[in-house]
């Protein structure tokens, strides 16, 4: 499985939606599944599917489905 | 089955209100014909679940439901947080809240930090009057012995809560919230996780609270760290003339 496709898994896991939703409007709480819990559950996602564990800084940034990619490139995951 | 005389809503909503809350015991007539009598302008009614016969025959009284409420529990003999959150605790600290602070606290509820509640969804009553409400809420609180704390993320104060000590180990978080316009929204958890560590260090051994099915993401977020539910509630509401 390639990163974006790894990427994108985690979001429609995590948030419960389909590919039309991944762009660059998904951004946190544009979706009701993306508050604070829904959050953390995207990230611990993340960090399993990429073997990497995020700061906190980073975590608390993530704030979009575009956003989320530059910072995975810091880890180096390039999607 | 209780009914209460809400006289401070006078204060708060500019209108006279009863409270009646149900048991799940209570006779079904016997409270249609409370129901029935109530004369205020704004009549709340609390129906425990399972009483589905009590709701359906409330709103032929032209009751509707706005809420239901989880009251909610958490035992403060554990506190442990999972490993998405974990990470985040050694840099969250807190403490009560300053003249200063309570001065902010009150600015960011009225500026809107509370959108969810029964009242600010009430087109009847609309967002001013509910953050109103709120402060004048706050305010009796405090003087009844309640205390805010402000949880901070690295030295920035990111929310508060509100948390009474009832005695015995048992505490109540009242309520709280992330202040507006931060860039810490993803730490909600924050501020629920500040009232179940000063409740523990005040000698808490459990914290209660209620959350509400309008704020979803409070309830999931209290459930995260360790709540469990106790008790559910509908609520229902009438708007009337004063009779």
């Amino acid at each position: 499985m390639d990163n974006l496709t790894k990427y994108n898994t985690a979001f429609k896991e995590s948030f419960e939606v389909d590919d039309a939703a991944l762009n660059a409007s998904l951004a946190y709480q544009s979706i009701a599944t993306w508050d604070s819990v829904g959050h953390m559950k995207m990230i611990a996602v993340l960090e399993d599917a990429f073997s990497i564990t995020m700061d906190t800084e980073d975590i608390i940034d993530f704030s979009s489905y575009d956003k989320g990619k530059s910072i995975l490139q810091k880890y180096g995951v390039a999607v | 089955m209780k009914s209460v005389d809400a006289h401070w809503e006078k204060r708060n909503l500019g209108v006279t209100c009863t409270e009646l809350t149900c048991e799940v015991g209570d006779e079904t007539a016997a409270v249609l014909a409370a129901a029935n009598a109530l004369g205020n302008e704004y009549l709340v009614i609390k129906v425990p679940a399972k009483r589905t016969d009590l709701l359906l025959e409330i709103q032929r009284l032209g009751f509707a439901v706005i809420e239901v409420v989880f009251r909610i529990r958490r035992d403060l003999r554990t506190l442990e947080l999972s490993s998405a959150y974990a990470r985040f605790a050694k840099d969250l600290t807190s403490h009560a809240a300053t003249a200063g602070e309570i001065e902010r606290v009150l600015d960011e509820v009225r500026g809107g930090v509370f959108q969810t509640d029964r009242c600010a969804l009430d087109p009847a009553f609309a967002q001013g009057l509910a953050a109103q409400r709120y402060c004048n809420w706050i305010s009796d609180e405090l003087e009844r012995g309640a205390e805010i704390y402000i949880t901070a993320f690295k030295g920035v104060d990111i929310g508060f809560s509100i948390l009474k000590d009832r005695g015995q180990g048992q505490f109540h978080g009242l309520f709280g919230a992330l202040y507006r316009d931060n860039k810490y929204l993803a730490l909600g958890f924050a501020v629920g996780w500040t009232n179940l560590v000063v409740a523990k260090q005040r000698g808490g051994r459990t914290i209660e609270t209620a959350v509400s099915t309008n704020n979803v993401p409070a309830v999931k977020m209290n459930l995260s760290i360790g709540y469990e539910i106790q008790e559910v509630q509908y609520v229902l509401v009438k708007h009337q003339s004063q009779r």
